[in-house]
């Protein structure tokens, strides 16, 4: 129990943003790993529920923000040349646009995290805004550069 | 998600095709982990052994003090005490500390206007701290303060900050950004979100006697983050 509520609180209070979380860490780590960070995250969330001011910003956003630093931190912890444990996974139905991956995984950090939040994370501007700690118009901007050195990469494929 | 941009183009379509077929594709989530809510998370290992040292030295303890004697006396060996944090939160932190470096203020203008609200970027940055113990006057105070944000923060400019020791004496300097380990991608200082770093502060204990109120703030326009301790002055 926190002064916010006990754990069936939180839960309920959470689960309208699990998705988001869920394909956030999707993105920033492992497919094998994603569970463990966002269980991670969600302790620690949890364990700071009560530090949380709606008027400094949307739930979203403040739980993003943990889940990009269990995120940093998992990272950190793999030492490097880790054995990757195999997973089976149903081969995806259509085919990735490996291209594409690629050349996202090659932008600058603001412009990655910004196409991630909004594209793959699925939100608006305003909450990547928040999340990433700038204004809307910032956004729109670094978005605008990211697809404009996208297509700069990617060349002829695009067209 | 499209209509919320400034323009259309093809690369945000293929963009657009390429995110909703990742998503489809990923399995579901795990739920809230509710037996587990109370855990004791891992701490990275690269900190781990800091923090064993940290601890071995208890002047880096999330606010223990330690107090060195005038500088008047070289001769004097430096003597150092130390308190246990008085708040149970101020358990031993896991961040980097950056060491205390003398700098003149910059008075950087860090208001900006939105949505008719003065709003700086520390908006989201949470102070913390212990300050405790007796000094004598002509001390050196010194102790942690501890910054973390709910968002990447970049130090640019870098903040001033101000110690104010009783009603006695006002300082304001300038953060150590220098310092500080993190970069943004043009290499600028930041707080990653959510990470803790420690300032190492200290603040000239004046020429004064009796329990006194030490507040430290970052320096800005409007209320600041911060936190402030009592600790006893003790006149010879």
């Amino acid at each position: 129990m926190t002064e916010r509520g006990t754990p069936a609180d939180f839960a309920r209070w959470v689960e309208p943003h699990l998705t988001v979380i869920t394909r956030y860490a999707g993105r920033q780590v492992p497919l094998g790993d994603r569970d463990d960070v966002v269980q991670e995250a969600l302790i620690r969330a949890w364990q700071r529920w009560s530090t949380y001011d709606p008027a400094r910003g949307s739930a979203a956003a403040w739980l993003l923000g943990i889940v990009a630093d269990r995120c940093r931190r998992h990272r950190t912890r793999q030492p490097s040349g880790r054995v990757v444990e195999l997973v089976e996974h149903a081969a995806p139905s259509a085919p990735h646009d490996v291209d594409l991956e690629r050349a996202i995984a090659g932008l600058a950090r603001r412009q990655r995290q910004a196409v991630e939040l909004h594209y793959f994370v699925g939100l608006d501007v305003a909450t990547v805004a928040e999340v990433m700690g700038c204004a809307p118009g910032t956004v729109k901007a670094t978005l605008h550069q990211a697809r404009a050195r996208l297509r700069e990469v990617l060349g002829d494929d695009d067209d | 998600m499209t209509d919320l941009l400034d323009e259309m183009d093809e690369m945000d379509e293929r963009l657009t095709i390429a995110a909703r077929r990742w998503q489809t594709e990923q399995p579901p989530g795990s739920g809230v982990p509710l037996d587990r809510l109370d855990e004791r998370l891992p701490r990275p290992v690269a900190w781990r052994a800091l923090v064993a040292a940290a601890v071995a030295v208890l002047v880096v303890a999330g606010g223990a003090v330690a107090l060195t004697r005038s500088q008047d006396d070289v001769t004097q060996a430096p003597t150092t005490t130390t308190h246990t944090p008085t708040r149970a939160e101020s358990s031993v932190p896991s961040g980097p500390l950056v060491a205390w470096k003398s700098l003149p203020a910059g008075h950087p203008d860090v208001r900006h206007r939105k949505h008719g609200e003065i709003v700086t970027p520390f908006d989201h940055v949470s102070a913390t701290g212990s300050i405790s113990g007796s000094v004598h006057p002509g001390d050196t105070l010194t102790f942690t303060a501890v910054l973390e944000s709910s968002t990447d923060l970049t130090l640019d400019p870098c903040p001033d900050f101000n110690i104010a020791f009783g009603r006695h004496s006002w300082q304001t300097w300038q953060l150590n950004c220098a310092q500080v380990p993190f970069r943004d991608d043009q290499g600028r200082p930041m707080l990653p979100a959510f990470q803790d770093v420690r300032f190492e502060m200290q603040v000239q204990v004046p020429d004064v006697g009796g329990e006194q109120k030490v507040l430290w703030t970052l320096d800005g326009p409007q209320s600041m983050p911060g936190f402030y301790g009592i600790v006893r002055v003790l006149r010879p």
